[in-house]
């Protein structure tokens, strides 16, 4: 049953997919050369062919990077830093039970509210400079994390852990032959999804205040009805979240190699 | 010979909330060294409970249990156990597997890469050292799991009815292995299945136990000669002699269960 349907998910021939993806990608851009300034004033919805002389042009005049530079160290400062303790928190509670009932309220209590919310309070305490979206992509990223190794702890075969114990093996070892390794695909799953959130953190975050950074660069353009500065802005964004992920992909291949890659099913 | 095994009116009871289950009750069993004994009984009777106890995965309710004249206290790591699923680590590779035991062990590399890759020959895995579990066959699992246990040389092997999950053939195929293994390393096994065919062509002696809670209904030596050949033993006089008088004392236990839940 379920090889059928992955054999019905899996494309027939992947250049045939390819070419038809390209189709819809240039009907969706032709649809919107024609629409903008004809069903939309231009001034709201600038043409893609604006939008790509936009990028040319900030990239030419490098006027682009200082925005660019900003939101990406505030996205790896933050991630790392929300995936490392998001991690350890997970671990530590995923293997006590006494740690996990303590906290268990306050957890679903935060887990419960947007914590996008949170940004103007981190912009009230860390000010506008990177801190504050640090902490905004922080908090996104923490949560993404600390819940799936969590999750993943607690999904451990309870019959690998009693064997390593009967082979003698004790907790350091357990920790990393057996722990580790049985929760990765619920911390790369964790990795992969955070991306995205921690981009919408960080452009959140430079929304409600901030003087550099793509988030305020995009709010800027907005607000000055400067659409093809918006859209290129969002472009940049959107090539970001495609590299990070394509990056995580990659990790995940490299990290974990002993299972059927049932990835492919979700990729086509 | 001395025993490596005693068991002196063990019961173990499980507490799910309010309900308790009374799991086996009174058991005394003893079980000399070096041999291979067989558990049977009817699904649910506590067969899996008796050797989790040996493994020191759960304490007892009552009793005494004694390995090599002394108490369980903990993690009993002078066992093997070997489980229904092969529980080979799916990250690890087969030969990274089969040196578990004895990385716990804190045995240098070099000792523990001679001794998995002898292991692995002998039981004619040699070319899948860095293969994943996922990528073997049911029965090269099997092996794997066995040899892992194996490695570490440990003086009682449990097995948890080791081959359930395989097909007829490669059962049969890996019974006979597992004899030649047992005439070769000399070890006290103790092995659960429900199948009582297996356990008469494997065992020297079948331990058949009631209906949950699990009590001993009989104790029979088999007259069985060694070496054996399991695809044949099955036409031999003794062994259906053999059969007929243990299946008549392990027929009522199941009829009993039927009945009880019709």
């Amino acid at each position: 049953m379920i090889a059928d349907v992955v054999e019905h998910l899996r494309p027939k021939g992947s250049y045939s997919i390819w070419i038809w993806r390209l189709l819809v990608g240039a009907a969706l851009l032709i649809f919107w050369q024609w629409a903008a300034g004809t069903l939309i004033r231009e001034a709201y919805l600038a043409k893609p062919t604006s939008v790509m002389w936009r990028l040319y042009e900030l990239f030419a005049t490098a006027t682009i990077w200082v925005h660019i530079r900003v939101t990406l160290t505030e996205v790896v400062i933050g991630y790392l830093m929300g995936s490392f303790l998001g991690l350890a928190v997970g671990f530590l509670l995923g293997s006590s039970r006494f740690l996990a009932v303590v906290f268990e309220p306050y957890v679903m209590a935060f887990y419960g509210i947007p914590r996008i919310a949170l940004a103007p309070i981190f912009i009230i305490v860390l000010g506008i400079g990177i801190w504050s979206k640090v902490a905004v992509v922080f908090i996104q990223v923490f949560f993404m994390l600390f819940i799936n190794a969590y999750a993943g702890v607690r999904e451990i075969n309870q019959e690998y852990l009693q064997l390593a114990r009967i082979m003698g093996a004790k907790g350091g070892l357990i920790l990393r032959k057996i722990i580790i390794p049985s929760t990765m695909p619920f911390i790369m799953l964790g990795l992969r999804s955070a991306v995205p959130y921690a981009v919408v953190g960080a452009v959140v975050g430079e929304f409600i205040a901030a003087s550099k950074g793509l988030g305020y660069f995009i709010n800027y353009a907005g607000s000055t009805f400067d659409s093809a500065g918006a859209f290129a802005g969002i472009f940049i964004l959107l090539g970001f979240i495609m590299a990070a992920n394509g990056l995580m992909q990659w990790l995940e291949r490299t990290v974990i190699k002993w299972r059927r890659s049932e990835g492919m099913i979700v990729q086509g | 010979m001395s025993s490596a095994i005693r068991l002196q009116g063990v019961s173990k009871i499980y507490t799910a909330g309010e309900t308790q289950v009374r799991a086996i009750e009174n058991v005394s069993l003893e079980i000399r060294g070096d041999s291979f004994v067989s558990l049977i009984g009817p699904s649910g009777c506590g067969k899996s409970t008796i050797l989790k106890l040996l493994a020191g995965l759960t304490r007892p309710s009552a009793g005494v249990i004694e390995f090599w004249g002394k108490p369980i206290l903990g993690i009993n790591n002078q066992v093997g156990y070997v489980t229904q699923d092969h529980n080979l680590y799916p990250w690890l590779t087969l030969q990274e597997n089969v040196e578990f035991p004895l990385l716990a062990r804190g045995i240098a590399r070099e000792e523990r890469q001679h001794q998995a890759g002898d292991l692995i020959r002998m039981v004619g895995l040699a070319g899948f050292e860095n293969a994943y579990p996922y990528e073997l066959s049911g029965g090269m699992q099997k092996r794997g799991s066995i040899i892992r246990t194996l490695i570490y040389d440990p003086g009682v092997i449990l097995m948890d009815e080791p081959f359930g999950p395989l097909d007829a053939q490669t059962r049969l195929v890996m019974q006979q292995e597992l004899l030649d293994l047992w005439a070769r390393k000399r070890k006290t096994i103790l092995f659960v299945t429900h199948d009582l065919a297996e356990a008469i062509t494997l065992s020297d002696q079948v331990v058949v136990m009631t209906r949950r809670p699990g009590q001993i209904k009989g104790i029979f030596d088999l007259p069985l000669a060694r070496p054996r050949d399991v695809f044949t033993i099955h036409e031999s006089p003794e062994f259906h002699e053999i059969y007929r008088r243990i299946w008549h004392s392990f027929r009522d236990e199941i009829r009993s269960q039927v009945g009880g839940r019709l």
